[in-house]
């Protein structure tokens, strides 16, 4: 047989064979030999490994921003940590691995994990604002609620948290009114238990409210991009939300700048037969003030794209963007950005989903795929409906949708996993909801909400039971430890399990 | 046409695009003016040079033309690392033996011919894809240098990247 002289190769020859590696090909070849071994040790190699990683899944980074300063050594356990979790989370046959449930007395209105994934919020009918730890029973979880004003507890719609210095988060509630909308700010920190009331901001030209997400906040202010609608119009407006540790400024909450977009009914928002998705160049906004006592300057944004349902649908005509949380999704300058938008459209016979993929290089514009992948029919929608398990693992590639309160997770690959539902006519399909079902004490759990926390990876559902029953179960992909005995802790703890880099985090 | 010339003194005459597949004749050319290089001197001369140049050409006369990838690109390994499969003839053309493959590498890392040491390069990567560290030894001849602490050592610390 013949032999590869593999070690005769010049060292950056061997460097780019390491490059291609996975991470666990990676550990074997170090472990042949001492200059193998000392080779991998090399930060870039696992600089390399990150990289691919955050290519692949960049939620999985979203709690560890200065993590390519961090030594090699961590960088080395990170990639492993990551690169195993993920596995793990889809792997078929790894059940959730920690259930948290949490009985929650009256009807949940809103919920939604705090960042950090330590702690729920919620939002009871009866006007009540809970955060609650999620943790299981001994000790008992630390939980305090405030009572919401009257007029905040009609309408609640949308929901931002922003990371401020102590860790502490920002709650913004938008109301709806028919002409125009109020957003509500609360400052919620786990670390004080405290949950106090920070002010209020009248939006009169818009009919409804989204913040935009993950707006970097600069050191002293936290910004928050702020679509909004007048009727018939769409209006972005600007906001500056000053920190509310800040002891020099009151919080007053100021809008710098208020761009119109035309006329548009909704932007990623479905509603009744029309549907428009569109994208606009917005304005490089890196000239944001960094004091509020500054104007900000901003010319209009520009309409590059938009797609309307076609009328091939039939009316009812109900959409559901299959969206996480925000129908809007901010893209900052110079960004590389591609990004699969889905949608599911469904009328009486059937349910369409539809897959847009927006792509945009760093040069200005975006290009834009529409693709309409399926025209299901009920048969093949039950199988979506009932595969809730199945979809939560698909979080990857955003196919998550929640709507109307029997909608639940879905997956464009939803085909792979129940082919012998579909296919055959007297096959039962398993629903992998029932492993949920064994552990909660909830009767016939009916999932109702999710949510996800990025940084931390944990998922959140909110189920209701038959008999009225609310739940909030934690799933907690971090111990998913399939093949583990029955109650015997993983063999080996995950390097930074313990410590998931959490903000906020009362020990 | 430009001549090239091996360092065991064989001549070859190939297209200018052919041989601009390889930066390094390139930019020899290019900086010299001139129509003849004498690239490859692979190691002092200690291989059989003439059968991977060969190798090597027909590589160059296959992908004659196509566009050069640009060097001074930030994102040269993202997209070097997006494309991990091999393309069907690269694919022809690199199931060969070690050696020749050892070579090919060689040759291509000396010419600058980037997508063909990355071709190569995958390659060595693909084999060692899902192989314990005993069968990496035996394919590439490699000898356990490690004292018996130091592999039990070295398992502890890869075990969480195996699978539960």
């Amino acid at each position: 047989m013949q032999h590869l002289p593999l070690l005769e190769f010049p060292i950056d020859i061997l460097f780019l064979i390491l490059y291609e590696l996975s991470i666990v090909d990676l550990l074997n070849l170090s472990s042949t030999c001492k200059t193998f071994y000392l080779i991998s040790k090399d930060r870039c190699v696992w600089l390399q490994q990150l990289n691919s990683i955050r290519a692949r899944m960049p939620f999985l980074h979203k709690d560890r921003p200065n993590l390519l300063q961090a030594s090699t050594d961590v960088l080395r356990l990170e990639s492993i940590r990551q690169t195993r979790l993920d596995r793990l989370w889809c792997r078929h046959d790894s059940p959730p691995g920690r259930i948290i449930e949490l009985q929650v007395e009256e009807t949940v209105n809103f919920f939604t994990v705090f960042p950090g994934g330590q702690w729920l919020v919620i939002i009871l009918e009866d006007g009540r604002l809970c955060l609650r730890e999620l943790r299981e029973r001994d000790p008992a979880p630390r939980s305090m609620t405030v009572k919401l004003g009257a007029s905040v507890r009609e309408v609640m719609h949308n929901f931002w948290a922003s990371r401020a210095v102590d860790g502490s988060a920002i709650l913004a509630l938008s109301q709806y009114a028919t002409s125009h909308s109020v957003m509500h700010f609360y400052r919620i920190s786990p670390a004080e238990m405290s949950i106090s009331y920070l002010g209020n901001k009248h939006l009169p030209k818009c009919r409804w409210a989204s913040p935009i997400r993950n707006y970097p906040a600069s050191e002293d202010l936290l910004a928050c991009l702020h679509l909004g609608c007048e009727p018939g119009t769409m209006a972005l407006t600007l906001l500056v939300i000053p920190d509310p540790l800040d002891p020099h400024n009151e919080f007053a909450c100021q809008e710098i700048a208020t761009i119109g977009l035309g006329k548009f009914e909704e932007i990623f928002e479905g509603e009744d037969e029309l549907f428009s998705i569109c994208i606009f160049n917005i304005p490089p906004l890196e000239t944001l003030p960094t004091s509020q006592s500054q104007k900000l300057n901003v010319p209009s944004a520009q309409l590059i794209w938009e797609w309307r349902t076609p009328y091939a649908f039939p009316p009812p005509f109900e959409p559901t963007i299959l969206m996480p949380h925000t129908p809007c999704q901010l893209v900052l300058p110079g960004e590389k950005y591609t990004r699969n938008f889905h949608l599911v459209a469904e009328d009486t016979l059937t349910l369409h989903l539809i897959e847009f993929t927006v792509s945009r290089s760093t040069v200005p514009g975006a290009k834009v795929k529409t693709v309409i992948k399926h025209r299901m029919h009920n048969r093949e929608r039950e199988a979506i409906e009932g595969n809730t398990y199945l979809a939560l693992r698909s979080h990857r590639g955003a196919w998550l949708t929640k709507g109307n309160y029997d909608l639940t997770f879905s997956t464009l690959t939803f085909q792979d996993y129940s082919k012998d539902y579909l296919e055959g006519t007297d096959k039962s399909y398993p629903l992998p909801l029932g492993s949920f079902g064994v552990n909660c004490n909830v009767f016939e759990p009916h999932l109702v909400d999710w949510d996800y926390d990025e940084a931390s990876g944990r998922f959140c559902l909110l189920v209701q039971g038959e008999d009225g029953d609310w739940a909030v179960l934690l799933v907690d992909r971090l111990e998913a430890y399939p093949n583990s005995e029955q109650g015997v802790p993983p063999r080996l703890p995950y390097p930074f399990v313990s410590g998931v880099e959490t903000w906020g985090m009362v020990t | 046409m430009v001549l090239l010339v091996t360092s065991d003194n064989k001549n070859f005459v190939v297209d200018r695009e052919v041989a601009d597949r390889s930066v390094f004749v390139k930019n020899t050319l290019e900086a010299r003016g001139l129509s003849i290089a004498t690239p490859p001197m692979l190691n002092g001369g200690c291989f059989e040079l003439t059968s991977p140049f060969l190798q090597v050409l027909e590589y160059c006369q296959h992908h004659r033309g196509e566009p050069l990838p640009t060097t001074d690109d930030a994102n040269a390994d993202e997209n070097r690392k997006r494309t991990t499969d091999i393309g069907e003839w690269d694919r022809k053309f690199i199931t060969v033996d070690h050696e020749m493959l050892f070579e090919i590498i060689l040759a291509a890392n000396y010419l600058d011919i980037k997508p063909l040491l990355d071709v190569g390069c995958k390659t060595i990567g693909n084999m060692v894809k899902g192989k314990s560290p005993e069968e990496v030894r035996k394919l590439f001849d490699i000898v356990n240098d490690f004292t018996p602490e130091e592999e039990a050592q070295i398992k502890k610390e890869n075990e969480w990247a195996e699978d539960p």
